[in-house]
């Protein structure tokens, strides 16, 4: 008996010893947008390239964007409200392109895990607008306003013509 | 998952120690003298906290404590200590920081049932810390859009109350002054923080989870002699044979 609690109390104190960092590890805050048919309601790969810049910086969110069905990209920390411009550059040998553009307002929240781990800013949409002067889309919702460690999927864009 | 499997062990270890003292006691039909209803009170220091805090640990606690001693085996028990924990990240300039006060109230039964001054504990404890933590990062900066840097929270509230299931045991060093220590494993029942963040630690709970495990190294000094003879000094009996 006695040598039975012995070798609990060592294996707790072993345990007890043992030190790990433990930060998540799906840690990256995107936003998930997610490209649709607006006929079969289906996830769709894109036969555009895309590009996604944002107003406020010179960085490019997503560059040449080709056959893909869904992307992820960075919020602001700081802005109210991210202005992002979607340009579908057509494929083939036409110069055609077409942009759609996004207002997402939010609220912006730091987080911390732990003095390990990288702090995070996550946000909430608190509003959504959109232009399509092309008319590239049916329509464009917001089908997850949390934007955090769940990596989910944010905003459904259903496009037009599109059926693979 | 695991903490729940480990503290099913140590619910049977306690439960087979108390079952394998009862049926020596008897099975060899010893009779062993009742101690007085109230043998007195202790007051205790946890000696593991200053060392934590002259080693540099990541957390610290110094913590004291008092307990009344019924019959030798029913310790009711009252801890109060502050827990304190200045943390900097390994790998960036994230600063965690807290210094509060915690207590615990609860009971430590003794499991050996010979009056010899040793003791092996088994007990129980509610506790509860109510306390503020900073957390900041000066380097912290939007990777794409840059603007402000760094970040700086402070005062955050946060409450947490957890269970504790403690085994230990304890000695008789000298005279009144005694010395045990214990394994806790320590289970949080509620908790409300802030929506910026965990605490990293917590004062007298630990590191943040849902449970963990602590242990102290107590020096206890034993007061208040209220009955003629104490029950540890009690005289061993002997067999008739």
């Amino acid at each position: 008996m006695t040598r039975r609690l012995l070798t609990i109390i060592v294996a707790m104190a072993l345990i007890c010893a043992c030190e790990g960092i433990d930060c998540t590890l799906n840690n990256v805050v995107t936003l998930n947008i997610g490209f649709y048919s607006s006929e079969s309601g289906k996830k769709v790969s894109i036969s555009d390239t895309l590009n996604i810049t944002a107003e406020g910086t010179d960085s490019v969110l997503l560059n040449r964007g080709y056959n893909i069905s869904s992307v992820a990209l960075p919020m602001s920390y700081w802005q109210a409200a991210d202005t992002l411009h979607m340009l579908f550059h057509a494929s083939g040998d036409t110069d055609e392109t077409f942009e759609i553009v996004l207002r997402i307002a939010k609220d912006n929240t730091q987080y911390f895990e732990s003095p390990d781990c990288p702090t995070v800013m996550m946000h909430k949409i608190t509003g959504f607008d959109y232009d399509d002067p092309y008319q590239l889309t049916d329509s464009i919702v917001v089908e997850n306003t949390s934007i955090n460690y769940a990596s989910l999927e944010n905003i459904k864009i259903y496009l037009r013509g599109s059926t693979n | 998952m695991l903490h729940w499997r480990i503290l099913k062990y140590i619910f049977a270890a306690a439960l087979i120690s108390l079952s394998c003292l009862t049926t020596e006691a008897r099975g060899k039909k010893e009779p062993i003298p009742k101690a007085p209803l109230f043998c007195g009170a202790a007051v205790f220091a946890d000696l593991s906290g200053p060392v934590m805090k002259a080693v540099g640990a990541r957390y610290d606690q110094l913590e004291v404590g008092a307990r009344l001693n019924f019959r030798d085996h029913y310790f009711p028990i009252g801890e109060l200590g502050i827990g304190e924990s200045d943390r900097e990240g390994r790998e960036n300039n994230n600063r965690f920081h807290t210094r509060a006060p915690y207590f615990r109230v609860g009971m430590d039964y003794n499991l050996n049932r010979k009056h010899n001054g040793n003791r092996l504990m088994v007990g129980l404890r509610y506790a509860f810390s109510s306390f503020n933590y900073d957390f900041s990062n000066p380097d912290f900066q939007d990777p794409v859009w840059k603007g402000k840097t760094g970040m700086s929270m402070e005062n955050q509230k946060g409450r947490t109350g957890w269970l504790e299931v403690c085994v230990g045991c304890e000695t008789k060093l000298w005279k009144f002054i005694r010395l045990g220590w214990s394994l806790r494993f320590k289970a949080r029942l509620h908790q409300s923080i802030s929506p910026y963040g965990e605490p990293y630690y917590t004062p007298g709970f630990g590191k943040s989870g849902s449970s963990t495990f602590g242990g102290t190294a107590n020096l206890i000094f034993d007061v208040g002699r209220t009955s003629k003879k104490r029950a540890t000094e009690l005289p061993i009996p002997t067999l008739n044979k």
